[in-house]
């Protein structure tokens, strides 16, 4: 009964994305024709002597001298085959360097996140716990500043630090040459562990410690404001007092009755956050050399590389508005009021 | 000493001679103080209460808001939230003082042994549980059976035969939960304790509010304003529930309003509250008929009563503030009766015409008319 | 990057339980201007700690815009191939050292303050007055612009910021201008969601009914009845922005996409710095800490603020 409820949401919810998807895709098509400046250019090179043949094949090769509503409708076209077009300066198909890219940010993205986590989410309910003491205010003002500190300066200091001086860590890339697990899933701690590649592993969290750090510093910071408020309401609420008198015992008062209804404020700001992570990290990825989609994206900025550019801006605006839908579901299963609405 | 002298007398005067024992009281609250630290000093929300309740009594705590009945409450519970504490004074349980309980033998006693009641039901369930789960939680924090026993594992049981009694417990428990719903007029509890809070309606939501805290059958319920959230009719009907709780399975019953009417109809006796003191306390039916304290009758008369052609009169003046009790009687800047006596020395606890008073007035009046039949008899 | 989404949904869901719980009568209205709220508004965020130090930073920073040019003891472009890359010193004449070309860092940060600061006041002054405009018109009627206005916003939302200002940036290209269009182009739908809301509730208190069977216009009731009651949350909401919109400005110069290199800006100078972050991390770590010191100056009136002007705020 209850499920299918559920269910019914959730085909409610994938339907209503549809048009979404659709004016998204078509919103990234007219904002890469808008660019001025031609990529036949900038791939022939600037000032280069080039016949105005060469160009002209070039051009059509590309598709580039057709009308603009044969290049939507070969675009569209493209879309539902799953065919995402061909990169103008690298010559693949795009949805190959998508599909490599991908992984990468949502691995950085998945461990900054849980780095965030893990530290916000312990650090509000003690802060919450412990109110009004040292413990509380000193967090209050760590995560205060935590949240005005800028990632990519972030990162730069703990390269000069953690790489550069201390030696601890790696400096960029994902993983040494070489060093690659068997290809399985693209998420390197995960291919690594299903194939029992230890070395592979080790190097590969190495690889991901400070730059998911500086992602999941900020966000941390933003979980522990918000635990902390929450559970604050929350403990003072009439239920964890009923609770209490019910002869419940002190830590499941905590946990079962106060944690599991402050999450739920937790659980939409990880839903807004992790939309931020992945789009958001294109900084931390130039710093880092990480090779994920923000990388990608910023390479064909400057390249003029439209179809690219077209296809990761989409790639993202669909990531951002499944995980949104990911948010609401999973705050459906929290929080028992909204799932019977 | 003097607390548990008063507290004799009391049990005396208010259950007749043949109780004169504090022993035979279920509860027993001695000389309770307790302060809420605030910004602006401390706030003295309860000052000497005493108070008894027999096994299967109903007392009516009555006062306006602000007096510390709820902090009463909370104090007897030990819940005060911080930085509220009991500064000093008993509160005895069959005998035994729960202010010297260890946490845990306290966690023991609530629930068990003493349940509450809140006054917004919508607040007070949890809205992330099936209230199912929430009646049954009492039972499972307090280890007990549906029975009453209390769960000790067996050893030496194969693993199979634990599954087994394990499913049987869980089973046993979910027609425990079901018949309790069933028993606090619920309607098709068999499946309704499946359902969430906020499917309730208020009225339902209080009886659920009650099944919760009657499920290890304790002997004592402290409801705190359980009807002041409620729509008139659902009112009467929550209360009626109490009162056939009360005649059936001998649960006293303490219940804190500020509705003195509501009191009067429905409890053994009556404690009416001012400042943080019990000011009068006695059989509900005297109290009602011939209100001794001049702020008891003050309560009276403002108390609005079908086919009176009496105007209403309100009590002059404000509840004091409770950071700042003067010297003397709390209630005295708004006494109609007050003596320089009354400004000057806080009157005691005593006993007068069949009841506990505190006012100078009443008892110097009472003194007078002792000593005039006196001399009639003569 | 993204914190700022959540601050604003903080304060978006505490001004709706504010303002359901205005007292139907007394309004910021007209009275209240004159001795209500308004007046009590300075002493009650000088008592606030936060507030009263978000306040000391952000003055702090405008008044060093402003003076830059007499301030700074350099002009901000002076190239000294000679003394490139000195380290930070007192009596040298460059107190926080110079960078690749000489420049000295001190005085391109005051004048980086400008630029920055500029970028701020300009997009959230756009943003929010385009945003307000619409959100109470969208509010107060409802209707076809309101389902319109509905479906773009969503549609912009779909859009990470970072991302959706990157791709304006890139058809635009570098430029102060460009770059204010950019964020505002998506930064007013906070302002337009949030004063949505608002006037939604406002709409149907007394006082605006009362307004209407006095024969008001519409127009007038917008501007002269609900806007008062609502343009704290609007500060508040605008404070909490002009913060997070220093920071995209920030990230996009980083990048090379925001502020053209012929003007200082922080982001630029912490990009320009990171090829020297082992021989000499000043020219990058200054840069820095001036940006982060102004974004928690910002974050820390905006709280004050929120915290002064919405009581109900206060645990948070």
């Amino acid at each position: 009964m209850r499920l299918s409820r559920l269910q019914v949401k959730l085909i409610e919810r994938i339907a209503a994305t549809i048009p979404l998807t659709l004016a998204v895709a078509l919103a990234a098509f007219v904002l890469m024709r808008a660019i001025p400046g031609d990529p036949v250019d900038i791939m022939m090179g600037e000032g280069a002597s080039s016949s105005g043949e060469e160009v002209a094949a070039l051009r059509t090769q590309l598709g580039l001298d057709e009308p603009i509503y044969r290049q939507l409708s070969g675009y569209l076209k493209g879309l539902l085959r799953g065919d995402l077009g061909y990169s103008i300066i690298r010559s693949r198909p795009v949805a190959e360097m998508i599909w490599e890219a991908l992984p990468a940010t949502i691995e950085l993205a998945v461990y900054a996140m849980l780095f965030a986590l893990a530290l916000g989410i312990p650090v509000g309910v003690v802060s919450a716990l412990k109110h009004n003491t040292a413990f509380d205010r000193v967090s209050t003002a760590v995560s205060f500043v935590g949240v005005s500190l800028p990632a990519f300066w972030l990162g730069i200091v703990g390269i000069l630090v953690f790489s550069m001086t201390l030696g601890w860590m790696p400096t960029s890339g994902r993983i040494p040459y070489g060093l690659e697990p068997r290809h399985i899933t693209g998420f390197l701690t995960l291919d690594a562990l299903l194939t029992g590649n230890m070395p592979a592993l080790g190097s590969a969290l190495r690889h991901l410690c400070l730059p998911a750090v500086t992602l999941g510093l900020g966000v941390a910071a933003v979980v522990a404001r918000v635990t902390r408020s929450s559970m604050l309401d929350v403990l003072g609420s009439d239920y964890v007092l009923f609770a209490r008198a019910k002869g419940v015992p002190e830590p499941a008062v905590t946990i079962r009755h106060a944690l599991r209804n402050a999450m739920i404020p937790t659980v939409t700001l990880v839903g807004l956050q992790f939309g931020s992570l992945l789009g958001g990290n294109m900084i931390v990825e130039t710093i880092f050399g990480w090779p994920g989609l923000g990388r990608v994206v910023v390479d064909a900025i400057f390249a003029r590389d439209y179809p690219v550019v077209q296809a990761s801006v989409m790639v993202y605006a669909l990531t951002f508005v499944m995980v949104n839908l990911i948010t609401d579901l999973l705050y459906t299963v929290l929080d028992p009021k909204i799932a019977l609405q | 000493m003097a607390c548990s002298m008063v507290s004799n007398m009391v049990c005396g005067m208010v259950h007749g001679a043949g109780t004169a024992a504090a022993t035979g009281m279920l509860l027993d609250v001695c000389d309770l103080h307790t302060v809420y630290p605030s910004a602006r000093g401390d706030v003295r929300a309860v000052r000497g209460v005493s108070l008894a309740v027999a096994p299967r009594e109903v007392l009516g705590v009555v006062g306006e808001s602000g007096c510390g009945k709820s902090a009463l409450m909370l104090s007897i519970m030990r819940l005060l939230p911080r930085p509220g504490r009991i500064v000093r004074g008993a509160v005895r349980l069959r005998g035994v003082d729960l202010l010297g309980l260890s946490s845990g033998e306290m966690r023991d006693v609530r629930g068990r042994e003493i349940a509450m009641v809140f006054q917004d039901p919508m607040t007070t369930l949890n809205p992330a549980y099936r209230v199912g789960d929430q009646i049954s939680e009492s039972l499972q924090v307090h280890r007990m059976t549906p029975s009453g026993a209390s769960i000790s594992p067996p050893r030496n049981a194969c693993v199979r035969s634990r599954l087994w009694q394990a499913r049987r417990a869980r089973e046993e428990e979910r027609d425990y939960v079901i018949e309790l719903m069933r028993r606090v007029g619920i309607p098709s509890p068999d499946h309704r304790h499946l359902e969430y809070p906020h499917q309730f309606s208020g009225g339902m939501q209080q009886r659920i509010m009650i099944a919760i805290a009657l499920a290890c059958k304790p002997r004592l319920l402290l409801a705190d304003e359980p009807t002041t959230a409620l729509d008139v009719t659902i009112q009467a009907q929550v209360l009626d529930l109490m009162e056939d709780i009360n005649r059936e399975m001998g649960t006293a019953i303490v219940i804190v309003t500020h509705d003195l009417a509501l009191a009067g109809d429905f409890c053994d006796n009556i404690a009416v509250m001012y400042a943080g003191q019990v000011v009068e306390w006695g059989p509900a039916e005297a109290i009602m008929e011939d209100p001794l304290h001049p702020y008891t009758r003050g309560l009276l008369l403002s108390m609005p009563r079908l086919g009176s052609r009496q105007p209403l009169r309100a009590i002059p003046g404000e509840v004091p503030d409770l950071t700042s009790v003067s010297s003397g009687c709390a209630f005295a800047p708004r006494c109609q009766q007050r003596t320089d006596r009354c400004e000057a020395e806080e009157p005691p606890l005593q006993i007068a015409s069949g009841r506990m008073l505190r006012c100078h007035a009443v008892q110097a009046e009472a003194h007078n008319r002792a000593r005039f039949r006196g001399c009639v008899a003569r | 990057m993204g914190q700022a989404s959540l601050r604003t949904d903080e304060l978006y869901q505490g001004t709706l339980a504010r303002s359901a719980n205005i007292p139907v009568l007394s309004p910021a209205g007209r009275a209240g201007r004159a001795h209500g709220a308004r007046a009590g508004l300075w002493p009650r965020l000088m008592s606030h700690r936060g507030g009263r130090l978000g306040l000391i930073i952000v003055l702090a920073y405008v008044a060093v815009a402003v003076a830059a040019p007499v301030l700074a003891p350099h002009p901000p472009g002076a190239v000294n191939l000679a003394g490139r890359l000195t380290p930070p010193a007192i009596g040298t004449g460059n107190l926080l050292g110079t960078d690749q070309l000489g420049r000295d860092i001190l005085s391109r940060i005051m004048h980086g303050a400008r630029v920055s600061m500029l970028v701020g006041l300009a997009t959230v002054s756009i943003s929010a007055a385009v945003g307000v405009g619409l959100g109470m018109v969208a509010g107060y009627y409802g209707g076809a612009l309101g389902r319109v206005l509905a479906r773009f916003t969503e549609l912009l939302l779909a859009f990470p910021y970072l991302i959706f200002v990157i791709g304006a940036m890139s058809v635009m290209g570098p430029g102060f201008w460009n770059l204010v269009w950019a964020l505002s182009f998506k930064g007013w739908v906070e302002f337009y969601r949030l004063s949505r809301a608002l006037v939604m509730s406002e709409k149907n208190r007394e006082y605006v009914e009362a307004a209407r069977v006095l024969g008001r216009s519409d127009s007038v009731i917008c501007v002269r009845e609900i806007l008062p009651n609502i343009v704290s949350s609007i500060l508040v909401l605008g404070t909490l922005r002009m913060g997070n919109m220093i920071v995209m400005e920030s990230s996009l110069s980083f990048l090379g996409l925001g502020i053209p290199p012929r003007m200082p800006a922080w982001g630029s100078m912490i990009n320009d710095g990171r090829r020297y972050m082992l021989t000499s991390p000043w020219v990058a770590t200054f840069p820095g800490l001036a940006l982060a010191l102004l974004v928690l100056g910002m974050n820390l009136l905006g709280e004050g603020l929120r915290d002064v002007l919405d009581p109900k705020m206060m645990e948070g």
